[in-house]
C-alpha cells in the first residue's frame, strides 16, 4: 500500500515536470520558428489542450499499460528508447554494484580486524577521499591515467554487451569479446563505483568494530571459537544488518552516477540518452526517463526492505 | 557524507541515537572535543581558505577571470599563469578564484532553503503528527524514490540552466534529508518536561514547536548542514559539468571540468585544478561534518 502511494506520487511528480517549464512547454520545446498550427499540433498530440486532472488521468492510464507516449524528435515509443538503452546502463551499474560490494566489504572487514594497523589507516584514508570525490574527476583522472598515459584500457565506448560476449565465449571458445567487453567496462565502473565502495567500507568497519565488543562475541570468543568463525558465523551477519540498508539506497546513488559516467566514457546508456533529450527539449523522453529511474530505485528499495525483514529476524513486516 | 549525489545515509544515524544533551556545559565540552579533532580542524582550515578566496577574489586574481586573450591560450602553468590559461587564454587561477564564490553561495543559499523548507516539514510532521505526518513523510518517500542527480538535471532541464534554477533544483532535492532528521528529533523532543510544561500553560503549537522545541534540535541539524555543503557544491559541479548549471563565460568548477574534458589528452592541466579544488572543498566539508557530529554526539563516536 505504502508503495503504491510513493508510485502514484512518483508519477504525479515526473507528470508535473513539464509544467515546470517557464511559460509555454510546446513553445520551448519547438522553438520560436514554430508556426501556431505545429504548436498546436504538438499542444493536442500531448493532450497539453485538456484540464490538468484529464491529462493526469490519461497519463496515468497510459502508464497502467506501460506506454510513456512518443519520443517528439526520434519518432520511436519512449518505452522502446529507454528499453534499447536500460540494458547498457544496468550492466555498468551491476558492475559498480558488485565491485562496490566486494572492495568495500573486505577492505571494511580487514580494517575493523587489525584497527590502526597500517592497512586500516590507508585504507580509510583512502576511503575517506572516495566519498569527496566527484564522480566526473575520478572518471577524468581514470582516462588520463589508465587510458591516455598508459594506453592499458580504451578511454571510451562501449564493447559487446557482457551477457553476449560471456556467450560467444562460450560458445565459439573464443574469449576475445569478453575481454573487450571487460576493458571497456573496467574504467567506467570502476569510477562509478568507488563512491560506494568508500562509503562501504568505512560503514562495514565501524558496524564491525561495534559488534566485535558485543558480550556474545567475547561469549564465542570464550568457548575457545577460532576468529574465522566467529567472525564468519556470529558478528559479521549482525554488522551487515545496517550495511544492506545503504548497500540498497546507494543503488539511486548509482543510477544517479551513472548518468555522469555514462557522459565520460561515452557509454551508450540511459543516463546518454537523457542528456540527449534535454539538449533536444524532448520532454517526453525526459519524463520517461526521470520516470523508469524512480520506479526502479522504488522497486529496489522494496526488495531490500523485504530482505531486511528476512535476515533480521528482529524487524518483522505484518 | 559529501557522496557525490548520494541519497542521505548519516541522517538516520544520527536522529536515533540523539539525545536532546546540549545545554551550556555540553556545548562548552562539545567545542573542546571538536578542538582536539585534527580531522575537523584540518576541514575548518579549507573552509576558511574557500571563504577567503571566495570574499577577496578580486583582490586575489592576478588577472580579470573574464578577459579573453587567444593569443595566450592553453599555456602550460608557468610564471606568467600559475596554473595556466583556458581555451580562450583566461587566467585558470582567476577563475578559481572566482569559481570558489559560486560553489559557497550555492552551498550555503541550497542549505539554508532546504533546510528550512526541510526543518519546517519535519517539525510539522514531528510535532503534530497524525494526518500531518502521513502526507508530509510520504512526500518525502516520494521525493527520496528520485535518485538526487536525476531529480536535479529533470528540475534544470524544464526550468532551464542558470544558477537560480539550480540552486531550487537542488533545495527541493535537499529538503526530504532536514525533514526526516528534524521530524525524528521531534518526536523524542516533544514528550520532554519541558514541552509538557508549555502545553501546560496554553502555548500555541506553533509557539512550541520554533520557540521551545527547534532550539533542542539545532545540533544534529548543524551537522548535516555542514555535510550539505558538500553535497550541495558537488552536485553543482555536477549540473555544470553536464552543461545545465552554471552558464559560459561565468567561472564556475563544474563548467571548468566541462571544457577541460575536451582538452583532455593535450592540456589536463584545464581538469586537474578545478577538480581538486571540488575534491578538497567537500572534504573540509566531510571533515567537519564528522567532527561536528562526533562532537555534539560522542556516543556515535567511531
Amino acid at each position: 500500500m505504502h508503495t503504491l502511494v510513493v508510485l502514484l506520487g512518483v508519477a504525479l511528480l515526473t507528470f508535473a515536470l513539464i509544467h515546470l517549464t517557464p511559460g509555454d512547454p510546446v513553445l520551448v520545446m519547438l522553438g520560436q520558428d514554430a508556426t501556431p498550427a505545429e504548436l498546436e499540433r504538438l499542444r493536442h498530440l500531448l493532450g497539453l489542450d485538456q484540464p490538468l486532472y484529464v491529462q493526469f488521468a490519461q497519463y496515468l492510464g497510459r502508464l497502467v499499460s506501460g506506454q510513456m507516449g512518443d519520443s517528439i524528435f526520434q519518432h520511436q515509443p519512449v518505452a522502446k528508447l529507454i528499453g534499447d538503452r536500460l540494458p547498457a546502463t544496468v550492466e555498468l551499474t551491476v558492475a559498480a554494484m558488485v565491485i562496490a560490494i566486494g572492495i568495500g566489504l573486505t577492505t571494511g572487514v580487514i580494517s575493523a580486524l587489525v584497527p590502526y594497523s597500517v592497512f586500516d589507516v590507508v585504507a580509510m584514508f583512502v576511503a575517506l577521499s572516495g566519498v569527496a570525490m566527484p564522480v566526473f574527476w575520478l572518471g577524468m583522472l581514470g582516462i588520463l591515467l589508465f587510458a591516455l598515459q598508459l594506453g592499458w584500457l580504451p578511454s571510451f565506448g562501449r564493447g559487446e554487451p557482457l551477457f553476449d560476449a560471456v556467450g560467444n565465449w562460450v560458445r565459439y571458445g573464443d574469449p576475445q569479446d569478453f575481454v573487450d567487453a571487460l576493458r571497456h567496462l573496467a574504467l567506467p565502473a570502476l569510477t562509478l563505483g568507488a563512491f560506494s565502495t568508500a562509503l562501504i567500507s568505512r560503514l562495514v568497519r565501524s558496524a564491525l568494530l561495534e559488534v566485535l565488543g558485543q558480550d556474545y562475541v567475547r561469549t564465542a570468543r570464550a568457548k575457545g571459537l577460532q576468529d574465522l568463525a566467529i567472525v564468519g558465523r556470529h558478528a559479521l551477519p549482525n554488522a551487515l544488518i545496517p550495511v544492506v540498508t545503504v548497500i540498497g539506497l546507494q543503488v539511486g546513488t548509482l543510477l544517479g552516477g551513472a548518468i555522469l559516467a555514462e557522459t565520460i566514457f561515452a557509454w551508450p546508456g540511459v543516463g546518454r540518452l537523457l542528456l540527449q533529450s534535454i539538449n533536444q527539449r524532448d520532454y517526453p523522453l525526459v519524463q520517461g526517463i526521470v520516470l523508469v529511474t524512480a520506479l526502479l530505485v522504488s522497486l529496489i528499495n522494496l526488495v531490500v526492505d523485504l530482505l531486511y525483514g528476512a535476515i533480521n529476524p528482529r524487524v518483522r513486516y505484518g | 557524507m559529501a557522496k557525490s549525489f548520494g541519497p542521505p545515509q548519516d541522517d538516520m544515524k544520527i536522529s536515533v541515537a540523539y539525545r536532546p544533551t546540549v545545554h551550556n556545559r555540553g556545548r562548552r565540552r562539545a567545542l573542546s572535543r571538536l578542538q582536539r579533532n585534527r580531522a575537523a580542524l584540518a576541514g575548518m582550515v579549507v573552509i576558511l581558505v574557500l571563504v577567503v578566496a571566495a570574499i577577496f577574489a578580486p583582490f586575489l586574481a592576478p588577472y580579470n577571470p573574464y578577459t579573453v586573450a587567444l593569443e595566450t591560450r592553453l599555456q602550460s602553468p608557468g610564471a606568467a599563469h600559475l596554473l595556466g590559461t583556458d581555451e580562450l587564454g583566461r587566467d585558470i587561477l582567476s577563475r578559481l578564484l572566482y569559481g570558489a564564490r559560486v560553489s559557497l553561495w550555492v552551498g550555503i543559499v541550497t542549505v539554508v532553503l532546504a533546510g528550512l523548507i526541510g526543518v519546517a516539514g519535519g517539525l510539522v510532521a514531528g510535532y503534530l503528527g497524525g494526518y500531518w505526518d502521513a502526507v508530509i513523510m510520504r512526500l518525502v518517500d516520494v521525493f527520496l524514490a528520485f535518485p538526487v542527480i536525476v531529480l536535479a538535471i529533470a528540475i534544470v532541464a524544464v526550468r532551464g540552466p542558470g544558477l537560480t534554477n539550480v540552486l531550487i533544483a537542488l533545495a527541493l532535492v535537499y529538503w526530504t534529508t532536514y525533514a526526516r532528521v528534524a521530524r525524528s528529533v521531534v518526536l523524542i523532543l516533544r514528550e520532554e518536561e519541558y514541552a509538557w510544561a508549555a502545553r501546560t500553560l496554553g502555548a500555541s503549537a506553533p509557539r512550541i514547536m520554533v520557540r521551545h522545541l527547534l532550539p533542542n534540535a539545532i545540533a544534529p541539524l548543524v551537522v548535516l548542514a555542514s555535510l550539505g555543503m558538500g553535497n550541495a557544491i558537488v552536485a553543482e559541479a555536477a549540473l555544470s559539468f553536464l552543461g545545465l548549471g552554471i552558464q559560459p563565460p561565468e567561472a564556475s568548477w563544474g563548467s571548468m571540468l566541462n571544457v577541460g574534458i575536451g582538452f583532455l589528452r593535450d592540456a589536463s592541466f584545464l581538469s586537474i585544478t578545478p577538480g581538486l579544488a571540488i575534491f578538497v572543498t567537500v572534504l573540509g566539508f566531510n571533515l567537519l561534518g564528522d567532527g561536528l557530529r562526533d562532537a555534539l554526539d560522542p556516543r556515535l563516536r567511531t
